[in-house]
C-alpha cells in the first residue's frame, strides 16, 4: 500500500545510492539533503482518476531501521470509514519479511509473508526500505547532459537498476544550483513513458541542518491517465523509533 | 423540347459527363460508419443512460478474445494466453486487459492470509492440471474466464468508447505475433461493429460489380443490341457516381443502409432507359421508316409523360424514408431519390441525345423477329386468359390478401446486431460461442446510487442476482457482492461465521474493498463500483440478445426493483435495440403512409380522378400485405433493412400499374373495347413492364450474396415483392378495369 502512495518519494530517499563518477557526485549532493529513514510522515493524497473523479486520503507513516531490520507502519486517518486500517511491513535482511494488516471494522489482523509478490499486492514492492538497503553497485548511472525544467537548468541523469532489468530506465532532472530533484520520468522496458513525477515546495526540516524535503509531488500514470497529488503535511526525524513503535494496537471502530 | 435535345445533343452529353466527373472526384472522401448506435438519435433514453454509465464506471466496451481447443487447461495454451495478455496490455487504445492471470486466490493458510495470483505455479503433470481445473471451477474470480467444459479460455479487453474500433486490427496483429495451435476468436460489440464496417466495403466491392454484370446480361438478353445495354448501363453508372459524390459532399458516411443505395439505383434507374430502348426498337422495326434522329424525338414524345409520372412516384415513394427517425435511412432516401431523379433526366435528355449519334440497326434482323414472336406469343396468351377470367383473378387475390393479413399478425421485429451475420461467419461463430459458453456478450447494467456499500443494499443485490439468473435468456449476473464475498475468504476461516458472506457492517464492506483496491486491483472493482463508491451496478449478460428477450428481462428487472430506493435505471446496448425496434416500426408505418399518400396524390392529379389514385395503389397495397404476411408466416423479422422494403416497393412497384393504365387509356381512346384494350396493352406495354420488373429483380438479386443476414433477406423479399407487384399489374389491374370499367380511363 505504501508504495503506491509514496512511490514518488522512493527516488528521493534512495538518492544516496546513486552516485557514480560525475553522476554519483550529483546524486550524493541531492541525496544528502533528504531524510531517508527513522522518520514520521503525515500525508494527504488526492487520487485523481482519468474522468476527473477523485478520492482524498490521509496517512500517518513511520519509517524506521534498526539492526538491519527495516520497518514501515502506515495508519489510514481519512476517510472515516477507513480510519484505523493499519499496515506494518517488516523486512528482515536475511529472511522473508512479514506484512500485517489490521482492519478495524472486523477487528481482524491478518498476516502475510512479505514475498515480492505480496509486497506488490500491498504496493510495497519497491518500498523505501528496499531502496535504502540497495548497494550502489546495483545501479547504473549515466550523465545525459542538461535540460531546462520550469525555467530551471537541470542535470539529466539516467538510472537503471542492474538487478531488475525487467523494469525500464528512469530519467532524473536535478536542479543545478540547489541539487534538488525536480522530475523523474520512468520508462517501460520498450522505451515508452510509464510515469512522470514532479517535485516542488521544498522546505527545510527544522531540527536537521541541511535537510530539505519536497513537500508536494504529482505522479502521473501515463497509460491509465490518472494522477496522484501528494502533499506532505508534516515530516519529522524520529531517531527514537523502536520495534514496539511498529506493533499494531487493535482499536475496533 | 425534342428538337432542342437533338439540336444541343453535344452540350447535353458534355454537361452530363462533367457533372459525373466532378462527383467522381468527391468519392475518395467517403468514410464508413458501422456503429449501429449512431443510427439512432442521441436523445434516446438508453443512449443517454449508457453515456452516463461510461462516465461513472469508465470505458465499458468489452472485446472478448478466446482461445478454443479440446482442453485449454494446459501449459502451452495458458502460456500463450498470458503472453497475449502481456502484449495486449501495451496497446494504447485498451483501457485494461482483464485476464485469469490478474485473478487472486484469497485464503488463510496456517494462520496467514494468502492472496496469491491464481496461476502463480503451473502444474507439470496431467494430475496437476486436473486439480487446477477443480480450483478454477470453485473460484468465482477465475471461472468466468473459462467455459464449463474447459474448451475455451478468454481475455476481456476493455476499451474506451472514444477509441475507434480499428483497434481490432492491432489486436489481430498481437494475435498473429503469438501463434499457437488453438483457434483464436474475437467477440463483443466493438468486434461486431468493426466486422460490419469491413463487410460493408466488401459488400459494395463484390455486390456492385455482380449487380452491374447481371444488369448488362439482362439488358443484352432483352434487347439483343449493344445500344440497349450501353445506354441504360451508362445512365445507372452516372447516377450512382452522382449519389456517392453528393454523399461525400454533404459529409454523410457510408452506413449499412448505403449498400442498398447503388443496388437500388441499378435496379430502378435503368427502367426509364429500358422503356425508351424498347420503344426505340418498336419504332425501328415498325412499318414506318424513320431516321435515327426522328426515332429519338418520337420516343421522347411518346414516353415523356409516363416516364416522368413513374419517376416522380418512385422518387416520392423512396422519399418516404425521410420520415424515418434513423438518419442513415433518411439519408438513403435522399441520395437514392436524387440518383433516380438524375437518371430520369439522363433518360429523357441524355439517352436520346446519345442515341442520335448511332446508326439505325438493320430492320430485318432475324434474331429480333424470333424474339418478338416468342414474347408476343406469351403476352397474347396472357391477354386472352386475363380477359376471360377476371372474376377468378379477383377472387384469388382476395384469398391471398386474407392469408397475408393473417400472417401480418405474426410479424416480429428484431434489431439485434448479432443476427446480422450468418452462423457460419467468424462473427456468427464467436457470438454463438460467447452466448453458449460465456453467458453472452450483450450486457444490461442496473445502476444503484447512494450508500451502496451497506449490507442491506448488498443483500438486495444478491436477491436480484438469484432472481434474474432464473430467466433462460440471462447468461451471467455479477455484482460487487461476489467480489466482497470472495474477499471475506481472506479474513475468515472456512468454518467461521462471515466466511464467503456479505459482511454485517458497511465499514467492513468498505474496508475489504479498499484493501483490495490498494492492492492494485482497481480494474476488478471498477467494473462494479465507481471511484468513490457512490454508485454500483449489477451486470447482466444475455445469451439471447433478441428484442423479445431484452424486453422480458427489462420487465422482470423493473418489477423486481420498483420499490428499491437505490436503483436508478437499467441500461444496455440490448436495450437500445428495443428502442431501435420501436423506431423501425414507427418509421415503417410513417414511410408507408407517406409513400402511399404521395402515390395517391400524384396519380389522382395526373389522371384527374381520386379513383385512379386508389386503383393504382391497390396492387401495391396487396403486394405489401402479402410480403409482410409471408414474413410473419415464415418467421422473418422486420429489421433495420427489411423495414425499408415498403417504401421501395411502392416507389418501384407502382410503375407497372402506371404504364399499364397509360397504355390502356390510349387504347380505349382509339375505340377498342375493354377486353381488346387489355389484350393490346399487355401485348405492347406488357413487354416493357416485364423487362422492367425482371431488371429490378435481377438488380436486387446480388443482395442474397451479402455478408449481412438482413440484406440477404432484403434481397430475397424484394424479389418476392416485385414479383407480386408484377402479377398484380398484369392480372389484377386488368381484371379490375374489365369488371369496373372506370370512367377516368375513358
Amino acid at each position: 500500500m505504501l508504495k503506491l502512495k509514496l512511490a514518488v518519494l522512493v527516488a528521493v530517499f534512495c538518492m544516496p545510492l546513486m552516485g557514480q563518477n560525475n553522476a554519483r557526485d550529483i546524486f550524493e549532493k541531492a541525496a544528502d539533503q533528504l531524510l531517508t529513514t527513522n522518520l514520521e510522515l503525515s500525508l494527504e493524497i488526492k487520487e485523481v482518476a482519468s474522468n476527473g473523479r477523485f478520492k482524498e486520503k490521509q496517512y500517518n507513516v513511520l519509517i524506521g531501521k534498526s539492526e538491519g531490520v527495516e520497518r514501515t507502519k502506515t495508519i489510514v486517518q481519512h476517510p472515516p470509514k477507513l480510519k484505523g486500517i493499519t499496515i506494518v511491513i517488516t523486512d528482515y535482511p536475511d529472511e522473508t519479511g512479514l506484512i500485517e494488516i489490521f482492519t478495524p471494522a472486523n477487528g481482524k489482523i491478518r498476516k502475510m509473508k512479505a514475498t515480492p509478490k505480496n509486497m506488490e499486492l500491498v504496493n510495497s514492492g519497491v518500498s523505501i526500505a528496499n531502496y535504502t538497503s540497495k548497494d550502489t553497485s546495483e545501479l547504473s548511472l549515466e550523465f545525459k547532459g542538461t535540460e531546462e525544467f520550469e525555467g530551471k537548468s537541470c542535470y539529466k541523469l539516467q538510472v537503471v537498476d542492474i538487478l531488475d532489468l525487467e523494469n525500464g530506465k528512469t530519467m532524473y532532472l536535478i536542479e543545478k544550483n540547489t541539487y534538488r530533484i525536480l522530475k523523474i520520468t520512468a520508462y517501460n522496458k520498450d522505451g515508452t513513458e510509464k510515469s512522470i513525477t514532479t517535485y516542488s515546495d521544498f522546505q527545510s526540516i527544522g531540527e536537521l541542518k541541511g535537510k530539505t524535503q519536497p513537500m508536494f509531488m504529482v505522479n502521473k500514470d501515463i497509460k491509465k491517465s490518472k494522477h496522484n497529488e501528494i502533499k506532505i503535511l508534516k515530516i519529522n526525524s524520529r531517531p527514537d523509533l523502536k520495534e514496539e513503535n511498529f506493533t499494531i494496537e487493535p482499536v475496533i471502530n | 423540347m425534342q428538337d432542342k435535345i437533338i439540336k444541343y445533343r453535344s452540350i447535353i452529353v458534355i454537361a452530363a459527363t462533367v457533372i459525373t466527373l466532378l462527383s467522381l472526384l468527391l468519392v475518395p472522401r467517403l468514410q464508413v460508419n458501422a456503429n449501429v448506435d449512431d443510427y439512432v438519435p442521441d436523445t434516446i433514453k438508453n443512449k443517454v443512460y449508457l453515456k452516463e454509465l461510461d462516465s461513472i464506471f469508465g470505458g465499458s466496451e468489452m472485446i472478448l478474445l478466446m482461445l478454443n481447443s479440446n482442453d485449454v487447461v494446459k501449459a502451452a495454451t495458458l502460456n500463450r494466453l498470458e503472453s497475449l495478455a502481456l502484449d495486449l496490455s501495451t496497446l494504447e487504445g485498451l483501457d485494461r486487459v482483464i485476464s485469469p492471470f490478474n485473478a487472486q486466490e484469497i485464503a488463510i493458510e496456517d494462520g496467514m492470509m494468502s492472496m496469491t495470483p491464481f496461476f502463480e505455479k503451473m502444474p507439470d503433470n496431467q494430475t496437476g492440471f486436473e486439480a487446477l481445473k477443480k480450483r478454477i471451477a470453485s473460484n468465482s474470480m477465475t471461472n468466468r474466464f473459462f467455459s464449463e467444459d474447459f474448451s475455451l479460455v478468454s481475455l476481456v479487453l476493455i476499451k474506451n468508447t472514444e477509441t475507434p474500433d480499428i483497434i481490432i486490427e492491432e489486436i489481430k496483429e498481437v494475435i498473429a505475433a503469438n501463434p499457437g495451435p488453438e483457434e483464436t476468436l474475437l467477440g463483443g460489440l466493438p468486434f461486431i461493429r468493426h466486422s460490419i464496417s469491413g463487410n460493408i466495403l466488401n459488400d459494395l466491392i463484390v455486390l456492385l460489380p455482380i449487380a452491374m454484370f447481371l444488369m448488362v446480361f439482362m439488358l443484352y438478353f432483352s434487347f439483343k443490341e449493344w445500344k440497349g445495354v450501353f445506354m441504360p448501363f451508362l445512365i445507372v453508372l452516372m447516377s450512382i457516381i452522382l449519389s456517392f459524390g453528393l454523399m461525400a459532399f454533404l459529409g454523410w458516411k457510408i452506413s449499412l443502409f448505403s449498400i442498398l443505395m447503388p443496388i437500388m439505383i441499378i435496379a430502378i434507374a435503368n427502367d426509364y432507359g429500358i422503356h425508351l430502348i424498347a420503344h426505340y426498337q418498336d419504332l425501328a422495326r415498325g412499318e414506318e421508316t424513320f431516321t435515327m434522329k426522328e426515332i429519338c424525338k418520337q420516343i421522347y414524345i411518346d414516353l415523356k409523360k409516363p416516364i416522368v409520372i413513374t419517376g416522380i412516384t418512385t422518387i416520392g415513394g423512396i422519399l418516404g424514408l425521410l420520415s424515418h427517425t434513423m438518419m442513415p435511412a433518411a439519408e438513403l432516401g435522399v441520395l437514392t431519390a436524387i440518383g433516380i431523379a438524375f437518371a430520369l433526366l439522363l433518360s429523357l435528355w441524355f439517352l436520346p441525345a446519345m442515341l442520335s449519334f448511332f446508326k439505325l440497326k438493320d430492320k430485318n434482323s432475324a434474331k429480333s423477329k424470333k424474339k418478338n414472336a416468342l414474347l408476343d406469343q406469351g403476352l397474347a396468351r396472357l391477354g386472352n386468359w386475363v380477359t376471360r377470367h377476371p372474376k377468378t383473378i379477383i377472387a384469388s387475390s382476395i384469398v391471398v390478401t386474407v392469408i397475408g393479413v393473417i400472417g401480418v399478425f405474426f410479424l416480429k421485429v428484431d434489431t439485434n446486431v448479432e443476427s446480422y451475420f450468418s452462423a457460419k461467419s467468424e462473427v456468427g461463430r464467436s457470438t454463438k460461442l460467447i452466448n453458449e459458453k460465456f453467458g453472452g456478450s450483450q450486457f444490461i447494467s442496473l445502476l444503484f446510487s447512494g450508500d451502496v456499500l451497506t449490507p442491506e443494499v448488498m443483500k438486495r443485490m444478491e436477491f436480484y442476482e438469484k432472481e434474474l439468473i432464473k430467466d433462460p435468456a440471462v447468461g451471467l449476473v455479477s455484482s460487487p457482492v461476489s467480489l466482497v464475498k470472495e474477499l471475506s475468504k481472506g479474513f475468515y476461516e472456512p468454518m467461521e461465521e462471515g466466511y464467503n458472506e456479505i459482511p454485517e457492517t458497511s465499514d467492513e464492506i468498505y474496508q475489504l474493498i479498499e484493501m483490495f483496491s490498494l492492492g492494485g486491483n482497481e480494474d476488478d472493482i471498477s467494473q462494479y463500483l465507481d471511484y468513490n463508491y457512490e454508485n454500483a451496478r449489477i451486470l447482466i449478460s444475455l445469451k439471447d440478445g433478441s428484442n423479445s428477450a431484452n424486453k422480458r428481462v427489462l420487465k422482470n428487472l423493473n418489477a423486481l426493483t420498483k420499490d428499491d430506493p437505490n436503483v436508478q435505471y437499467a441500461a444496455g446496448a440490448g436495450l437500445t435495440e428495443i428502442e431501435l425496434a420501436d423506431i423501425v416500426v414507427k418509421g415503417q408505418i410513417k414511410s408507408l403512409i407517406f409513400a402511399l399518400a404521395v402515390v395517391f396524390i400524384i396519380l389522382s392529379f395526373v389522371l384527374r380522378s381520386p379513383k385512379a389514385g386508389l386503383l393504382s395503389g391497390l396492387p401495391i397495397t396487396i403486394a405489401i400485405v402479402v410480403l409482410f404476411g409471408l414474413m410473419g408466416i415464415f418467421g422473418i423479422a422486420l429489421d433495420i433493412a427489411t423495414a425499408l422494403l415498403s417504401s421501395i416497393m411502392i416507389g418501384v412497384g407502382v410503375d407497372y400499374t402506371i404504364h399499364f393504365l397509360w397504355r390502356f387509356k390510349s387504347e380505349r381512346s382509339r375505340g377498342n373495347d375493354h377486353r381488346k384494350a387489355v389484350r393490346i396493352t399487355l401485348n405492347t406495354s406488357g413487354r416493357g413492364i416485364i423487362i422492367n420488373a425482371l431488371s429490378v429483380i435481377v438488380g436486387f438479386m446480388p443482395l442474397i450474396l451479402s455478408n449481412f443476414t438482413p440484406l440477404k433477406y432484403f434481397g430475397a423479399l424484394i424479389v418476392i415483392s416485385i414479383t407480386t407487384c408484377l402479377i398484380s399489374s398484369l392480372f389484377l389491374v386488368p381484371a379490375i378495369v374489365i369488371l369496373t370499367r372506370p370512367k377516368f380511363l375513358e
